[in-house]
């Protein structure tokens, strides 16, 4: 295998998608390659930093608003519903 | 699903509005960070968020009960925010066309990191880094950019973001190795800021 067939190994690797063989035939290589070990190394750091990306906040009127809107759309649908 | 999701889907089918908001509201949070990735802005993901909610309600007689809620909403909000870009850059267009300026294009965002035990100048960074890592994954191609969303940030499993997507197995795969592989090299440029947080970025 090319570096490269082991680098299209590398992000399921990260997620724990590979089967065990797999995982230790990637294991095996960088312990070689110092490249393949900079690239698992880099994707997994950069894989780390969008987990730990913040949830952002609900706007405070977010749920006031959502309701005023289906409110009124089921009001449009209950009158033209009473219409026909 | 649930027996308790199933009979507010069926209220919500005979305009519960109430019904359809106690079967949202666990989803409220998820959907608006999904939105806010694509969109940047609050305000626009608030939208965004709100109308993907108004077109689950128009459409949830045709929920189907063997799928889930989350990932029903999922690609709804996918294709609302897919939509509002759209909308956005004919907007731009227009704008250009009619030569008028309107001092902002929204794509600057304040974020708000939570409080933490962190030192001033560490809060700094943390922000400096969240906003670099969502300004590239916002700048990703498309596909790139939404199965990057839904498994690092929102953490769905590969089968759930094949049925959300439509996709194989072995597509979210190689789509998912391709977008960290992209986002890790576009962050290559931005590997001082990531050194001071003691990073492996080389």
């Amino acid at each position: 295998m090319y570096c490269e067939n082991y680098r299209e190994m590398i992000s399921p690797y990260i997620d724990g998608m590979l089967t065990e063989n797999e995982r230790a035939i990637l294991e095996k290589h960088v312990l070689d390659c110092d490249e393949c070990k900079n690239e698992l190394e880099e994707i997994k750091f950069v894989t780390e930093h969008c987990h730990q990306l913040e949830k952002m906040p609900l706007p405070v009127d977010f749920k006031e608003q959502l309701h005023s809107k289906l409110v009124n759309i089921e009001g449009i649908r209950h009158n033209s519903r009473n219409s026909s | 699903m649930d027996l308790d999701e199933e009979k507010l889907v069926e209220r919500a089918c005979n305009g519960d509005v109430e019904a359809f908001e106690q079967l949202i509201e666990p989803y409220h949070s998820m959907v608006y960070n999904l939105a806010f990735h694509y969109l940047k802005e609050y305000h626009d993901a608030s939208e965004a968020a709100q109308e993907a909610f108004l077109r689950a309600f128009k459409a949830v007689k045709t929920f189907k009960k063997n799928s889930t809620i989350k990932t029903w909403l999922y690609r709804i909000t996918i294709n609302t925010c897919l939509d509002t870009i759209k909308k956005k850059k004919n907007e731009k267009r227009l704008i250009y066309i009619n030569e008028a300026k309107d001092g902002s294009d929204g794509s600057e965002i304040e974020l708000q990191i939570p409080s933490s035990d962190l030192k001033p100048d560490q809060i700094l960074e943390q922000k400096a880094i969240q906003k670099v890592i969502r300004d590239e994954i916002s700048k990703l191609p498309k596909d790139s950019k939404t199965i990057l969303i839904l498994r690092d940030f929102n953490d769905l499993s590969y089968e759930e973001i094949a049925k959300i997507l439509n996709i194989s197995l072995g597509t979210v795969k190689s789509r998912l190795s391709r977008a960290r592989n992209s986002l890790k090299d576009n962050l290559l440029k931005y590997r001082e800021l990531f050194n001071t947080n003691g990073s492996q970025i080389k």
